[in-house]
């Protein structure tokens, strides 16, 4: 852990120095070069899981930790230029298998029952997708390292370790965004996770946002490269009045001879009055490798009840529903249950922002697996920002 | 080295830009900081229901926005100046940037 902390130290050095250089060679004095933010953030949860364990492979039912560590450095690079650095030296393995739930976690080990070909073949995939989340788990790593040039009022480009801008996405904290949906790392071929290695061009022409990406499309936590096929991602949105709507795309691996998996989705903002936000995503994924569909929706609103009880203090809801052939997979024979194959979770809390740099919040989440069975979970955390 | 880090660092808080990309926690922090701070010790957290809408809703889902800082100082000003408290100073400036003011 101390070699790990000093190599951060030496880390956030350079990048420092690395940042300054730039306005030092231009001798640019504008206001734009000269701000540089250093920043922080941890995020400690306790979760208790009423039922069931919190993994497959552990019998633990409640866990306190550190969910996230971060490092940030941003700043301009000139007038035209910015750029951002997210370091982690610390992330949990709850928090890479997407806080809470992902489809991942219901099927973990079912390999380990009577299988067929078809459960053999996917238990095989996910084992491999979890593996690859746990050894990540212990390594430090970038969340976003990217470097944005822009080039006119309304066109810029985005290169380094960049933002997904398919839908939404929660930065950090699993209080937000929770969706299972999204993070399944199986039923794309690759997990849509919230960055990855690639450049997106970013802007706005006839009143419509746009951002068109390639990305790598790999391992979204090592940066390894081992083919040559890349993934595009396209998101087009648009505001209409208090509502923000918008289409969003994934192909993976374009540029092959079959048909590429792919992502469709429509998410939208809307805020429906002064104190409440309401989000949510509608998504389908084909995968026809693994033939394998998934389609699912998620909604989430946020409630400030500032005006009615205490400043700083907010209410948030979450619900998301999908059902998938992945899921479809490992169904108990004769299942008598009207809603087999469709997952449900609803998540309920309330966030309470300290001052301006700490937040306390409490969760329950509950809902049904795919064969019916109920699931409910609690979490209390801390989220200090500095 | 923290104390090297923010000695660095020191010195560079610098008039309010006329517009700023945000696309950070700690950007967003920063920004609101300097407009309070451009108006004095009388505007503290006027803008931190700003702050939590701006987090909640649009950084934390990944979506970058563009602040209008030295708009925002001038309209906390205004409405410190006409005697109206920091409470409803932070709630009128958030109805005001819902209805598209300080932002692009």
């Amino acid at each position: 852990m101390n070699s790990r902390i000093c190599g951060t130290g030496l880390i956030l050095i350079a990048l420092l120095m690395l940042a300054r250089a730039p306005a030092s060679v231009h001798g640019q004095t504008d206001d734009e070069g000269d701000d540089l933010l250093i920043s922080g953030r941890m995020e400690i949860i306790h979760r208790q899981n009423i039922t069931g364990r919190i993994r497959e492979n552990s019998n633990e039912k409640s866990r306190f930790y550190f969910n996230n560590i971060f490092l940030n450095l941003e700043g301009s690079l000139g007038e035209k230029a910015d750029f951002i650095i997210e370091y982690q030296p610390l992330t949990s393995d709850l928090y890479l298998l997407g806080g809470y739930l992902t489809i991942a976690e219901a099927l973990e080990g079912i390999g380990l029952e009577e299988a067929d070909e078809r459960k053999i073949q996917i238990d095989e995939l996910i084992s491999a997708r979890i593996r690859e989340l746990d050894r990540a788990s212990e390594k430090a790593s970038f969340e976003r390292a990217q470097i944005s040039f822009f080039i006119g009022d309304r066109f810029g480009i985005k290169l380094g370790r960049v933002r997904n801008p398919f839908g939404f996405w929660d930065d950090y904290s699993l209080f937000r965004n929770l969706s299972a949906l999204k993070t399944d790392p199986v039923s794309l071929g690759v997990a849509l996770r919230r960055a990855d290695l690639g450049f997106v061009a970013f802007g706005e022409r006839a009143g419509i946002a746009y951002e068109l990406g390639l990305l790598q499309g790999q391992n979204a936590f090592t940066n390894k490269d081992v083919d040559n096929f890349k993934d595009a991602v396209l998101k087009l949105e648009r505001r209409l009045g208090r509502l923000d709507l918008a289409a969003n795309l994934y192909l993976h691996d374009i540029g092959q001879d079959a048909e590429p998996s792919n992502a469709f989705g429509l998410s939208y903002r809307y805020r429906a009055t002064y104190n409440l936000t309401l989000l949510g995503e509608f998504i389908t994924i084909d995968n026809e490798d693994l033939d394998i569909s998934t389609r699912g929706f998620y909604i989430q609103g946020n409630y400030d009840l500032s005006d009615h009880l205490a400043d700083g203090l907010r209410w948030n809801m979450f619900f998301e529903t999908y059902d998938s052939d992945l899921l479809d997979i490992d169904l108990e024979e004769g299942l008598d249950y009207r809603f087999a194959g469709t997952y449900f979770q609803a998540s309920t809390g309330f966030v309470y922002a300290y001052n301006r740099n700490i937040d306390l919040g409490a969760k329950l989440l509950s809902g049904a697996d795919e064969e019916g069975d109920p699931f409910f979970k609690l979490a209390v955390k801390i989220d200090a920002k500095f | 080295m923290l104390a090297v880090l923010l000695c660095l660092c020191a010195g560079r808080l610098d008039a309010l830009p006329e517009s700023k990309r945000v696309n950070s926690v700690k950007s967003l922090t920063n920004i609101l900081s300097l407009v309070e701070k451009d108006n004095g010790d009388r505007a503290r957290f006027t803008t931190m229901k700003l702050q939590i809408h701006l987090e909640d809703v649009y950084i934390s889902q990944g979506t970058a926005i563009v602040l209008k800082p030295k708009e925002l100082s001038t309209a906390i000003g205004e409405l410190l100046d006409e005697e109206k408290s920091r409470s409803e100073v932070g709630k009128i400036i958030l109805r005001r940037y819902q209805d598209g003011e300080f932002h692009e």
